[in-house]
C-alpha cells in the first residue's frame, strides 16, 4: 500500500490548497526565521510572533518592512505610507500568483490595522528621525 | 438563551481585554516600536534607534558567525545602519545626494530612481570578517514602474580606524545588481543575483 504525506500530497495537488491555509508570523523561539531581527517584518519586536507576515500562502513581509521604513522616514506623510502599504501588497500579492479576492482581503485587514493602530508608532518613528 | 448569555459573556471578555490592553498602556508596547537589545551567540546587540529599521535588518543568525564575528558586527553596527540610511536617500534633496564620481556607488543613479521612489533595506548579510576589515551585501528593495518590487544586492568592505567603522571601499567593481526571487518550499521569498538564478 502507498503511503501518502503532506509533501506527497502537495505534488499531486500543486501545493495550491495547502498554500491557501498558511499563516505564519515568520518567527520560532523567539526569532525570525529569515534570520533578521524581531520587528523586521509585520508588528514590532513585542508583536512579531503574533502578526501573520503569511496570509493565505503570500508573503506580506516586505510591503510591511517598507511601511516601517516609510514611518521611520523623518517628514514621510502617514497616508502616503499607508496607501503604498496597500497597494504593495496588492501587486505583490498578484506576483506571487494570488487571486483578485485573496489579495484585496489582505491588504484590506492590513489597511484597517495600520489606518486603526498606525498613528501611535508613526508619531513615534518620526519623532526619532526627525533630529 | 443559553447561547445568547455564551455570546454576552464572550464578547463582556472581549471588551474587558481590549479595555486593559488600551488602558494600560499594554498597546504602546505592541503597535511602537522603540527598540531592543538582541542577543546573537551571547553577543549584545543594541536594535535601537537612530537607524532602528536598518539595524533590524542585519541578518545575524542564519550565517554560523562566531562570538569574535559578532562582536565585531556589533561594534559596527551604528557605523553600517547609518551608512545604509544615507544610502537609501529617501526625503533627501537629489542635489545633496553623493555625486555618482564618489567612491561609494549610489543606487538611486545606478537604477535610475527618481526621487520620489522610496528605496528600501530588505536585508544586510553574507558577512566575512577579519580584525580590521568587515565584508558584507546589502540587498536593497523599491517599487519599480510596474508596481513590483525590484530587488537590488551591491557589496561593500568597511575598514576599522580608531575605533570607527568606515567605508573603505566595493568588494567587488560592479554590484552584484538586480535580484531575481523565488517563493522556497515553506512560501517564503528567497533572492539570488539575476545571474546566478538564471544559470540555476
Amino acid at each position: 500500500m502507498q503511503e501518502c504525506n503532506i509533501e506527497l500530497t502537495r505534488q499531486v495537488q500543486g501545493g495550491g490548497f495547502w498554500d491557501f491555509l498558511k499563516f505564519d508570523s515568520g518567527t520560532s523561539n523567539g526569532a525570525r526565521e529569515d534570520g533578521n531581527a524581531l520587528g523586521a517584518g509585520c508588528g514590532t519586536v513585542k508583536s512579531d510572533a503574533y502578526v501573520p507576515d503569511m496570509l493565505f500562502g503570500i508573503d506580506v513581509s516586505q510591503a510591511c518592512f517598507q511601511h516601517d521604513q516609510s514611518y521611520s522616514t523623518c517628514g514621510f506623510s502617514r497616508l502616503t505610507a499607508d496607501t503604498n502599504l496597500s497597494n504593495n501588497i496588492l501587486k505583490d500579492c498578484s506576483a506571487q500568483g494570488g487571486n483578485a479576492l485573496t489579495c484585496n482581503v489582505i491588504a484590506g485587514v492590513y489597511s484597517i490595522s495600520v489606518s486603526l493602530f498606525g498613528a501611535s508608532a508613526f508619531n513615534q518613528a518620526q519623532a526619532q528621525s526627525c533630529y | 438563551m443559553n447561547r445568547l448569555h455564551t455570546y454576552r459573556k464572550l464578547f463582556g471578555s472581549l471588551g474587558l481585554g481590549l479595555g486593559l490592553l488600551f488602558s494600560s498602556g499594554c498597546a504602546t508596547e505592541y503597535f511602537v516600536d522603540k527598540g531592543h537589545v538582541d542577543g546573537v551567540g551571547g553577543i549584545s546587540f543594541d536594535i535601537k534607534p537612530p537607524y532602528l529599521n536598518e539595524k533590524k535588518a542585519f541578518n545575524l543568525r542564519v550565517e554560523n558567525l562566531s562570538p569574535w564575528q559578532l562582536q565585531q558586527i556589533s561594534d559596527a553596527m551604528p557605523f553600517i545602519a547609518a551608512f545604509t540610511n544615507a544610502q537609501l536617500g529617501n526625503g533627501i534633496s537629489t542635489a545633496l545626494l553623493p555625486a555618482s564620481d564618489t567612491k561609494v556607488r549610489n543606487i538611486r543613479h545606478i537604477q535610475n530612481l527618481s526621487a520620489d521612489t522610496f528605496l528600501a533595506v530588505k536585508t544586510i548579510q553574507n558577512w566575512q570578517i577579519t580584525a580590521q576589515q568587515i565584508e558584507f551585501n546589502i540587498d536593497y528593495f523599491y517599487t519599480g514602474q510596474d508596481g513590483h518590487f525590484v530587488y537590488f544586492r551591491d557589496n561593500y568592505i568597511f575598514n576599522k580606524n580608531k575605533q570607527k567603522w568606515v567605508f573603505e571601499k566595493h568588494a567587488k567593481t560592479e554590484p552584484e545588481g538586480v535580484l531575481a526571487c523565488e517563493k522556497n518550499p515553506k512560501g517564503w521569498r528567497v533572492c539570488a543575483p539575476l545571474n546566478r538564478a538564471k544559470a540555476n
